[in-house]
């Protein structure tokens, strides 16, 4: 206790102090002066440099030459170092506005902090988008796949034979072996191979190795995150992935070394969906969720495969709920896909979820047809609104005779938002260019929104109709003490962090997306994708990654504590529950998805 | 002990912002200063009108007598305690600090008098303070615009959260060094403000 240095422990709560090692911590408290201003007291003019000050309490307002109002801090933030505003450097007069405590770090002493320490210097050379980058960074934790392996790799030449391979691994007592070809790894073996390629076809134990292999096989580097190994296993279903250091195997990991690593399991979880035979087992079973969830986030994982799990699973039970279905009504009298839309469409699902669904047909159902199709929306979307996935408020479910219709019905209701656009039609149809195929005929989606896309990007009436449905949802400008700031100058206590943070991104980059003709729904994939077809710059496209993974990062931190607190997750957070940090983070985020819109805005002449 | 003496009377005392100042809290294991002890002490220097952080300074001080239920106050236990210094080194680390400085307290008369009792039996000799008391300051203040001071009004927790400044929760006698000398520079703003910044009508000479 008596060790405890206020300076350091306020200092750790900034960004980007938290960065620091506890002991450049207290080395760096021990340069600061304190200094107190009376409001109305002129501080510091940004020019020559005077250093870093960083206001301990009060506020402070930043005005230029002409005493013109450029920006305002408060307690935790800093100022005397280069601002940018709008993109631009500005000079600057920084004066109290409140009486003010402010710690003065000298230039000498800022300079030669910048010099050590990589992250610092980023935060403040640049601009808000490295800041917001720098933020996204700090809170990411990873875990990497070299850490799960237990052991050396069991290697073989791939000319050696069938029969050493097998005598090798019982001596190994391992399940599989590594396969090399000139020194480089050439393929895997499984157990299960040598009894389906062997013994089932009666192969000759003298043949080679390397005929019975499973060539190239999938591998990850070592220094690659646990939880992309995991994605790929349960995209892929692989069971074994070698991993590399350079070219040279390191050793394998096995989806059991992922359940081991944990107890709680989105893997796990998965498969125990696909072992279930009714209803009531799956309800049952989807009361596992929220502690996952909880495991999910308070593990620090990545935001944005938090997501991509959080949907696996929503899609594991859609698809369970209609393998149920088809057994329990018979096979589909035509090839159809169960489609999903909104969050669970772009792989981006939170604790708080509805559903929102269709059916895509081949063709126009007759009536006999459509009861099928009827009673099968009524078991799926009934069965996963016992599971705690809520009926979609909008309706747009399966189980609305609308949203199950032939795939030459769907293109005329697409024709129809785009061809005579109003606000009302364009807002409702945004929802339905985040589209994927859960299960079934994927070609029928992919037809669909090929054609959808298509016609959205020649239309450039529709395109401004939907580049002002964009702007219609703004981020809030910033926060003062308990409130939040608002466009038209008025205060609100607390903030949704859906609607003002995750819909103007998910929004604006769907709108970017839809220009390049692009029919991935990820925002993530959208944006890689926007880039690579040269609509976007690259710098663009990560300032919008980055506000994205953290603005969902204090969404997802706040579901979770919600959770953990026995209540229902939601969206919305009351201001005062934001830490300094939390609010310096998120008005710099909506910052640049202003700065976005704006662009976005101007382009359209929405002025 | 001898060389602090003489940089006292050597001083030249102007406005904050050129005068050398140390602001001093001490934990005691009560109020009678024949009876309690010392055992703890925290400081910090303010230059040129500025709290100088990397001058912190807390110094934990060895006791015979038992803490008693002081501890309830400033959270030190015996155990604590007895790793502590011997006051002696505590107290030339104490006037090596404050050599060239005026004092800055919270209620100095009872911290003074701790201080000159230690002096006497440490170096026979009993110092002179030259000290500035944020408590004094502030009531002279009020009283001077016929403010009504209550019991209570002053302390210092209540006094820096008149002047804006934050609130410290964790007590110590560094912690409590800090928030006078943050309250001292507020004060000093205040009078600024009012065209009187001058020190010396303020000082105290124990």
């Amino acid at each position: 206790m008596h060790d405890v240095n206020l300076a350091a422990e306020f200092l750790h709560t900034i960004m980007p102090f938290n960065s620091l090692q506890s002991g450049d911590l207290h080395a760096l408290a021990n340069k600061l002066e304190v200094a107190y201003y009376p409001q109305g007291k002129m501080i510091l003019s940004s020019n020559p440099p005077p250093g870093l000050a960083i206001i301990r309490k009060g506020a402070v307002r930043l005005v230029d030459a002409a005493h013109k109002f450029l920006d305002k801090r408060s307690e935790g933030e800093m100022f005397g170092h280069q601002v940018f505003l709008h993109g631009e450097q500005r000079d600057y007069v920084a004066e109290a506005e409140e009486d003010c405590l402010v710690w003065h770090l000298s230039q000498a002493d800022f300079e030669a902090l910048c010099e050590q320490q990589e992250l610092i210097s980023e935060f403040f050379s640049s601009h808000l988008k490295k800041r917001v980058s720098v933020a996204a960074h700090v809170q990411r934790s990873v875990t990497h796949v070299r850490d799960l392996l237990k052991r050396d790799p069991v290697l073989i030449d791939s000319k050696a034979s069938i029969r050493e391979a097998a005598r090798l691994m019982s001596r190994e007592n391992v399940s599989s072996v590594l396969v090399m070809r000139e020194g480089l790894l050439g393929g895997i073996v499984t157990d299960k191979d040598l009894r389906q390629r062997v013994l089932a076809v009666d192969l000759d134990p003298n043949a080679a190795i390397e005929e019975v292999m499973t060539a190239n096989p999938r591998t990850l580097a070592a220094d690659a995150d646990v939880d992309a190994a995991l994605l790929l296993m349960m995209r892929q279903n692989y069971h074994h992935l070698p991993i590399l250091d350079g070219d040279r195997p390191l050793g394998l990991v096995t989806a059991g070394d992922i359940l081991r690593a944990q107890s709680e399991h989105p893997l796990r979880l998965v498969r125990d969906i696909y072992k279930k035979k009714s209803v009531d087992e799956l309800v049952v079973l989807s009361r596992r969720l929220p502690t996952l969830f909880v495991r999910l986030v308070n593990l620090g994982r990545d935001v944005e495969q938090i997501g991509c799990m959080v949907t696996h699973i929503t899609d594991a039970f859609t698809v369970r709920l209609l393998q149920l279905a088809e057994a329990e009504f018979g096979p589909p009298p035509m090839s159809y896909a169960w489609v999903v839309f909104g969050s669970q469409a772009r792989e981006e699902q939170t604790a708080k979820t509805d559903q929102d669904n269709g059916i895509v047909l081949e063709r126009r159902a007759t009536e006999a047809e459509a009861r099928y199709f009827a009673k099968l929306a009524d078991f799926v979307c009934g069965g996963l609104d016992k599971l705690g996935y809520e009926f979609c408020p909008g309706e747009v479910m399966a189980l609305n005779v609308k949203w199950r219709v032939s795939l030459a019905k769907w293109k005329r209701h697409f024709d129809r938002w785009i061809e005579v656009p109003e606000p009302k039609s364009v807002m409702h149809s945004s929802i339905f260019f985040d589209m994927r195929c859960v299960r079934g005929n994927s070609e029928l989606v992919d037809e669909l929104l090929d054609y959808a896309v298509g016609r959205a990007k020649r239309n450039r009436i529709f395109r401004r109709f939907m580049a002002a449905n964009v702007m219609s949802h703004r981020p809030p400008i910033g926060f003062f003490r308990r409130f939040v700031q608002e466009d038209d100058g008025s205060h609100t206590e607390g903030l949704n962090l859906k609607h003002r943070g995750i819909v103007p991104i998910t929004d604006l980059v769907r709108m970017r997306a839809l220009e390049a003709g692009i029919t991935a729904a990820n925002t993530f994939r959208r944006l890689e994708q926007v880039v690579a077809a040269g609509e976007m710059n690259e710098n663009d496209a990560s300032s919008l990654r980055d506000a994205l993974i953290l603005i969902n990062r204090i969404r997802l931190n706040f579901q979770a504590e919600q959770m953990v607190a026995g209540q229902k997750p939601g969206n919305f957070v009351p201001t005062e529950e934001l830490s300094p940090l939390m609010r310096r983070n998120l008005k710099a985020a909506f910052m640049l998805v202003v700065e976005a819109q704006n662009a976005l805005s101007s382009r359209y002449q929405l002025h | 002990m001898r060389d602090y003496l003489e940089t006292c009377a050597a001083l030249d005392i102007g406005r904050i912002d050129n005068t050398p100042l140390i602001a001093v809290d001490l934990e005691l294991t009560g109020l009678d200063k024949n009876e309690d002890h010392i055992i703890a002490m925290g400081w910090t220097h303010i230059d040129r009108g500025r709290i100088q952080l990397g001058s912190n300074q807390h110094l934990l001080i060895s006791s015979a007598q038992s803490v008693g239920s002081s501890a309830a106050i400033h959270e030190l236990m015996d155990s604590e305690v007895a790793q502590g210094q011997a006051i002696e080194d505590g107290l030339e680390a104490l006037f090596r600090a404050a050599w060239g400085r005026v004092w800055v307290f919270h209620h100095a008369g009872l911290d003074v008098s701790f201080l000159k009792k230690a002096c006497a039996n440490w170096a026979r000799v009993v110092p002179g303070f030259i000290v500035l008391d944020t408590m004094r300051i502030e009531y002279q203040q009020r009283k001077r615009r016929e403010v009504p001071v209550k019991h209570g009004d002053l302390q210092l927790g209540r006094i820096r959260s008149l002047y804006g400044l934050p609130r410290y929760t964790a007590h110590n006698a560094l912690n409590d060094a800090l928030a006078t000398a943050e309250l001292m520079l507020a004060i000093a703003a205040s009078m600024e403000s009012e065209a009187s910044l001058a020190l010396s009508p303020h000082l105290k000479f124990f």
